[in-house]
């Protein structure tokens, strides 16, 4: 991984040293998935189901983001949704809600990361 | 039964998410073959088709159609969980949810997002651990029947010590192995066939029947002239032929592990008194009637009849059926009269030990 590609990711809120590891040093099976997120589906129902005000969905969309967010590493995401997965899981939306503000601003970072990244890995 | 290797080497991953099941494939690919399923269902099915090749389950809980807890519950019932280890790998749940998977006898729970050096760990010492119990049980069984087969040996060879002993000792008297074998088998036919000696055990009737082997092994206290002596005894020389049986006693209680063997007791009554007579007039002790010892009483009875259809050194051999009137007559001695018919059931049983047929 190049110095600048490892920079650009750290800076977004992504730990690539600690996923690597988790994918037992297989650098190109990583990339290959980490890649796959800006298409990933439960940021969307997320946000989709919190303004239908849908607990339920919202809650288990969050699970899922955070299960996602913590293979990868998307550590600065990771931390946000793993409190509101908490306040989802009792049923209160509206503090789960107060969530959205942030994360959306994480997503977004680490979207642009990998756009700018995604032809160097 | 041959110890083969252990075939089992594949993990099951049953995870709804493609990312889990990739990353823990990629852990365990060097060391294990990997199947993969995405809900509870599948994995039930993945597992019955591959079940002699798995050794161990990932299991992941919130799934859709059918989730973990589900699954092992099935899986529990159907009896599979002690046989094949289940982990679940999951995200924060609640101690109700890790407290019913324990219960339903999952090995480990393991968090998510893996420690790849953790997890691996946990998974392969509990494999290894259920595949040294399986191999050891295997080898418990094994070693079950290789104890019998020896615990066989051993039997066989202590009697056939007992006979070779019996047999070197009658042989000063011409008495062949085969004299010995026959009394044995003529006792044996008496206990197992009729209700003389009442209700025994074959693992009784095979003892007894050994004990009778050594009737005559006072014998080696007689001198050969006595013994081989063709005519007639001198009163005096029978005096000493009679002592075979208090001298036969007395050598088996000389030997300590005749004393702890459990034909002890047999044997020493058989040697001491295979020689009375029902009506009291036999020796040595001249025992009566019901004093006498039942399995004496038989040897008794086998000796004299083995002793009449046979050649000896002081007469040649009688034909069975005068054999049976002398005996009935009462002109070999006075036996009891339910023994008497005892025996007389099984007599033709009997000549076929003469004849080889």
């Amino acid at each position: 991984m190049e110095e600048r590609v490892k920079k650009i990711l750290t800076e977004a809120g992504i730990e690539p040293d600690s996923a690597i590891e988790r994918f037992m040093g297989n650098e190109g099976l990583y990339f290959k998935y980490l890649l796959r997120f800006t298409g990933d589906e439960n940021y969307r129902r997320l946000c989709e189901a919190i303004d239908a005000g849908d607990c339920k969905s919202a809650f288990e969309a969050s699970h899922t983001l955070k299960g996602v967010c913590g293979n990868l590493s998307l550590t600065g995401m990771e931390k946000i949704v793993r409190d509101q997965v908490e306040y989802l899981r009792n049923g209160d939306l509206e503090k789960g809600r107060a969530f959205m503000k942030d994360l959306k601003e994480s997503y977004e970072r680490v979207s642009a990361a990998l756009e700018s990244v995604k032809e160097y890995i | 039964m041959k110890e083969t290797d252990n075939i089992s080497n594949t993990l099951l991953i049953v995870d709804d998410s493609e990312l889990n099941r990739v990353i823990i494939s990629e852990i365990f690919s060097d060391s294990y073959k990997i199947i993969e399923a995405s809900d509870g269902a599948e994995g039930l099915k993945a597992f019955h088709e591959n079940k002699r090749e798995i050794c161990a389950v990932l299991l992941d809980v919130i799934m859709p159609v059918m989730d973990g807890i589900e699954f092992l519950r099935i899986f529990k019932e159907e009896g599979e969980i002690k046989n094949t280890p289940v982990f679940l790998i999951t995200a924060s749940e609640s101690t109700d949810v890790l407290r019913e998977a324990y219960d339903l006898g999952v090995m480990d729970v393991i968090s998510k997002p893996v420690v790849p050096y953790m997890i691996r760990r946990r998974v392969d010492s509990v494999i290894e651990l259920f595949q040294a119990r399986k191999k050891l049980r295997a080898k418990v069984i094994q070693q079950g029947f290789e104890l019998l087969k020896q615990a066989e040996k051993i039997i066989e060879l202590n009697e056939g010590m007992i006979e070779a002993l019996s047999t070197a000792i009658e042989f000063r008297s011409c008495e062949s192995g085969e004299h010995v074998r026959r009394i044995r088998d003529i006792t044996r036919f008496i206990l197992q066939k009729t209700s003389f000696a009442g209700k025994l055990s074959d693992e009784e009737i095979e003892v007894i029947s050994l004990a009778a082997v050594m009737h005559d092994v006072g014998k080696i206290a007689v001198s050969d002239q006595i013994l081989n002596k063709p005519g007639k005894l001198t009163n005096e020389e029978y005096e000493i032929m009679k002592t075979h049986t208090v001298k036969g006693a007395e050598l088996l209680s000389q030997i300590p592990q005749m004393k702890a063997h459990e034909s002890y007791k047999y044997a020493y009554d058989i040697a001491r008194h295979h020689h009375e007579r029902w009506d009291g007039r036999g020796y040595p002790d001249g025992l009566k009637g019901d004093e006498i010892p039942v399995w004496a009483q038989i040897v008794s009875i086998a000796d004299v009849y083995d002793a009449l259809v046979s050649k000896r050194v002081y007469k040649s051999a009688i034909e069975y059926d005068k054999a049976v009137d002398m005996i009935k007559n009462g002109e070999c001695g006075v036996f009891n009269p339910k023994l008497l018919k005892a025996f007389l059931e099984v007599e033709k049983d009997c000549r076929k030990l003469y004849t080889g047929s």
